[in-house]
């Protein structure tokens, strides 16, 4: 999908308006983001151009949560997949849940707004190059002895600090030392490419203590494939609307349970 | 009482009170298919030989055809009393209870009634679906579509207060 296929402030302008926006682009956003665990990814659609996932979890639920049901009304058969969940599949589904995102409340603290990314970004920053500085008064002392004993050509040291830590100089210093066991900074290296290149959602569980245990998630998964032939992926849990609906159906479920299977098996 | 009889009807009460529940109409009484359900399966049972295996959908084509192709008086009469007895405690003996489920279930069809009491007795999909020859996805469409019809009237607190 397009990054800029619609603004934060054009989602916010249909969300006050209560939907009477009359913007196409807006539905088709939405209906793309209800798509997600399906066949969707979150990170098909985020980050957009000027907002992220956590900017959208802010907006009015309530509000989008009428939008949802009535996008499950001509997507009956993923209305469907939420059903049999809620029916046969909630405690292992809710099991997937757990290690980051048991509560729908949960997926909130877990995608965070622009605002709060950038504050974070800053912060970073700010401890990376703090981390440099010292890792490099650190090796200088090193660097004799490490080019003595590896036959490489002397290294120009010559770090400018003003020019951040990214600057070309420094990236090919770092390709020439990869080998070398102790260089440390490689972990910043990484941090960094993960943050800004890999998907915004494994970022978020390789933060996580617990570990998910794979044949769980393919095996619900795949159950729905075979029972209701409809794909389904790993990110259904993110899906908040989605969740909200099964939980709902849960509710359904238990209240009938409650007031009807006394009278036929008492 | 022959054996098995027993076993078999406890295990199978809520499955005999929802085939009786969903096919009942204007001619046969509830409990009085419960009682037909029990004479065709005991007189089904003596003539059987060995070990014996029914499932849910056995029980549903009886109560149908009892309820559908045979408006005449049954001789329910059962010879044991102890067989008595056993269809007595599977009649609906609560009728406060019973005019509850009716009432949640008022406009719904003889297949939207067995979807919600199955969802009820916590029946797989897998059964409902193979009672009406009809695929697994097809059994948990239709069955969540009987639950959305009557949820409003489930969560209805004067549901309860005037008919509980």
């Amino acid at each position: 999908m397009r990054k800029d296929l619609i603004s934060l402030y054009e989602l916010q302008l249909h969300v006050k308006s209560g939907g009477n926006s009359n913007n196409e682009r807006v539905r088709t956003f939405l209906n793309e983001v209800f798509k997600i665990g399906f066949t969707n990814n979150v990170s098909d659609i985020f980050p957009m151009n000027d907002f992220l996932y956590g900017d959208f979890l802010i907006l009015d639920k309530e509000f989008l949560y009428k939008e949802y049901l009535d996008f499950l009304k001509d997507n009956e058969e993923i209305d469907d997949v939420l059903y049999y969940i809620a029916e046969n599949d909630s405690e292992r589904f809710n099991a997937l849940c757990i290690p980051s995102v048991q509560n729908i409340e949960n997926i909130n603290q877990i995608y965070k707004t622009k605002k709060e990314t950038e504050a974070i970004d800053v912060e970073e920053n700010f401890l990376m190059e703090a981390s440099m500085s010292y890792n490099f008064e650190e090796r200088d002392d090193n660097v004799e002895i490490l080019n003595m004993s590896t036959f490489i050509e002397p290294i120009d040291y010559d770090f400018d600090k003003k020019k951040g830590f990214l600057n070309r100089e420094f990236i090919r210093l770092i390709r020439e030392q990869k080998g070398k066991k102790e260089f440390s900074n490689e972990y910043f290296i990484r941090l960094l490419r993960e943050k800004k290149e890999l998907d915004e959602v494994n970022y978020i569980e390789n933060q996580s203590d617990d570990v998910l245990e794979p044949l769980k998630i393919i095996d619900i998964h795949t159950n729905i494939l075979d029972k209701m032939e409809i794909n389904t992926n790993d990110h259904l849990k993110y899906n908040v609307y989605a969740r909200m609906r099964i939980e709902d159906y849960v509710n359904d479920i238990s209240k009938l349970r409650n007031k009807l299977s006394s009278v036929f098996s008492n | 009482m022959c054996e098995g009889c027993k076993e078999i009807i406890i295990e199978k009460k809520s499955v005999i009170r929802q085939a009786a529940f969903k096919n009942r109409n204007d001619f046969v009484e509830v409990n009085e298919l419960i009682s037909i359900i029990h004479y065709k399966f005991f007189n089904w049972k003596s003539k059987q030989e060995g070990p014996i295996n029914v499932n849910n959908t056995f029980f549903h084509r009886i109560a149908h055809n009892a309820a559908i192709d045979e408006i005449r008086e049954y001789d329910v009469s059962i010879d044991s009393s102890e067989h008595d007895s056993l269809v007595e405690e599977i009649h609906f003996n609560d009728p406060s209870t019973f005019v509850l489920a009716q009432r949640i279930m008022k406009d719904c069809s003889t297949e939207e009634k067995d979807a919600i009491i199955s969802i009820a007795n916590k029946e797989q999909p897998e059964e409902f679906a193979e009672r009406y020859g009809i695929t697994y996805s097809n059994a948990v469409q239709k069955r969540r579509r009987a639950i959305k019809k009557v949820r409003e009237r489930l969560f209805s607190k004067n549901m309860e207060k005037s008919y509980a």
